[in-house]
């Protein structure tokens, strides 16, 4: 599978389920771990994520072919989750922040997802972080999105996006500094 | 937590339901679809004259005749979308980036290198590169970067107009390592010096936002304002804990206007007929108002305004397919750019 373009092609052109099945098994870790740090709460992340299927294959948007389709589709399920926050402000919710106990299906995913359990002390630590520094660092770090990609995800310039890692890099390690971890690979 | 199969079937039973209903909708359902279009139009409607601005290449030739190699960009299109509910919903569309480095290119006629004096440090840098720096609809310009490593545990970077050797950007990294607040009255008088170097004194003249949300900076946003609108002209500032200046944009830099220079009557009038002109073909028009009104500075040393126009329109037609009456509703922002001929 080329990262999803084949398999969304043969959904969108030629009504394969099969195709839409693929992505989702490809992207949804992923996704949900992305959207965790829009929302801050694993079970509405992983409604969101579901959303973001459920729209590519309800509207079938064209894939214009200017970026990878990972690009692509992390770019629309930030879409999705900003207008999910724009109608929970609108209806007067006021979302969590990161704290507290991390609920058990997120260490579940961290665990099978992330795998390596130093990789998995950097996420926990981006917990802690400003929002947009977490949403940048899993795209670069963790999804090994280039800075240019992460920028479209983010709708963000280039120049902008690496003026972002470069600091949400330093947040990192001093929340990692702060907790008495040292993490020489970020 | 679901299981990847379960998430499979979930999104595909959804789907089937979906467009279960899409079908049933074209049978029975009488439902009115509501459309909206953001449409940006960039209309110099410079006192009569009629042109239509549409950029998607710039290629910047230097005064010495030495070109530079164009840069291409395509810019962020937009398209209609609808929802069954009759929300809106509006799907920007990401542009294509050609090019290797959307960064910017190398111009071999830039100094190779410049320094700039900020809160009193002078900061030399060896150039990097050039980008071409875009506002809105109504200028562009060429600047310079430059880079200066290890200026007191700062890496330095920051940027010349090709044109005018203005500071357009600076920009100050250093690991954060230590942790502790932001002084807010230190920070900020660093950020206040720092713009009344640039501005002069008169900061009453400006709209200030300032305040640290975040933990290792503080903000210091600053407009002009003219004739109590907020302009194109911005400065922004960022101090972090050690009372350094981390970051500094100048923004669309104009200087001894204090008042739109044109009369605003005739200028209500320009649009209208301008209006007048765009809307002759549109089916159902009903009417314009102004979303904002926006003083910007010009390629060519003057200053206009960008009128942001909401453009109405609606009407009624019959859909021979769903054999239903339905309702197009469309409201469209054209920006009009308005200045003294």
């Amino acid at each position: 599978m080329d990262n999803g373009a084949s398999s969304y092609r043969r959904f969108r052109e030629d009504g394969d389920a099969e195709g839409l099945a693929e992505i989702i098994r490809e992207y949804r870790d992923g996704l949900i771990m992305y959207l965790c740090t829009y929302v801050h709460d694993f079970n509405t992340a992983e409604e969101l994520a579901e959303d973001t299927f459920v729209y590519l294959g309800t509207k079938k948007p064209r894939d214009k072919g200017g970026s990878a389709f990972g690009t692509w589709l992390y770019a629309m399920a930030r879409r999705i989750a900003l207008s999910y926050l724009r109608k929970a402000k609108r209806r007067g919710e006021y979302l969590t922040e990161n704290c507290g106990e991390i609920p058990q299906d997120e260490i579940t995913l961290e665990e099978s997802y992330i795998r390596e359990e130093r990789r998995i002390t950097v996420h926990r630590a981006m917990r802690g972080l400003k929002p947009e520094y977490a949403q940048i660092l899993w795209l670069v770090y963790f999804e090994r999105m280039s800075v240019k990609d992460a920028a479209r995800v983010m709708n963000k310039s280039a120049h902008n996006a690496e003026t972002l890692v470069y600091r949400a890099r330093n947040a990192l390690k001093a929340k990692l500094l702060e907790e008495g971890f040292v993490y020489e690979d970020i | 937590m679901r299981t990847y199969e379960e998430t499979a079937r979930r999104v595909l039973d959804r789907v089937d339901e979906y467009n279960e209903k899409a079908k049933k909708r074209n049978k029975n359902l009488r439902i009115g679809a509501a459309f909206a279009c953001f449409a940006v139009f960039a209309v110099t409607a410079v006192f009569g004259v009629k042109a239509m601005m549409k950029p998607n290449a710039i290629t910047t030739e230097h005064s010495d005749g030495n070109s530079v190699e164009p840069y291409q960009k395509k810019y962020a299109a937009f398209t209609c979308g609808s929802s069954d509910g009759g929300e809106i919903s509006v799907i920007e569309e990401y542009p294509a980036w050609s090019g290797k480095n959307i960064l910017g290119f190398r111009d071999e006629t830039a100094p190779k290198t410049a320094a700039v004096t900020v809160d009193g440090v002078e900061y030399t840098g060896t150039y990097e590169e050039s980008a071409v720096l875009k506002n809105g609809i109504y200028s562009t310009s060429v600047s310079h970067s430059y880079y200066q490593k290890g200026m007191n545990d700062y890496d330095i970077r920051f940027w010349i107009d090709s044109k005018t050797n203005e500071l357009t950007q600076f920009e100050a990294y250093k690991p954060l390592s230590e942790s502790g607040a932001v002084d807010e009255e230190k920070c900020r008088a660093v950020a206040e010096r720092t713009a009344k170097s640039y501005l002069g004194d008169k900061l009453s003249d400006y709209e200030i936002e300032s305040g640290s949300n975040d933990p290792y900076y503080y903000h210091y946003r600053v407009c002009k304002m003219i004739d109590g609108y907020r302009s194109a002209f911005t400065l922004n500032i960022e101090v972090d804990k050690n009372g350094m200046i981390t970051l500094l944009m100048v923004g669309n830099k104009f200087e001894g206007i204090d008042s739109l220079p044109f009369d605003k009557e005739e200028a209500d009038a320009l649009i209208s007929e301008k209006v007048k002109a765009i809307v002759k073909d549109v089916k159902g028009y009903s009417g314009y108002e102004y979303r904002y009104i926006k003083p910007v500075a010009l390629n060519d040393g003057e200053v206009g305004a960008v009128y942001g126009v909401v453009i109405r329109s609606s009407y009624d037609f019959y859909d021979e397919v769903k054999q239903k009456t339905l309702t197009f509703v469309s409201d469209c922002i054209v920006e009009i750019l308005v200045k003294e001929q």
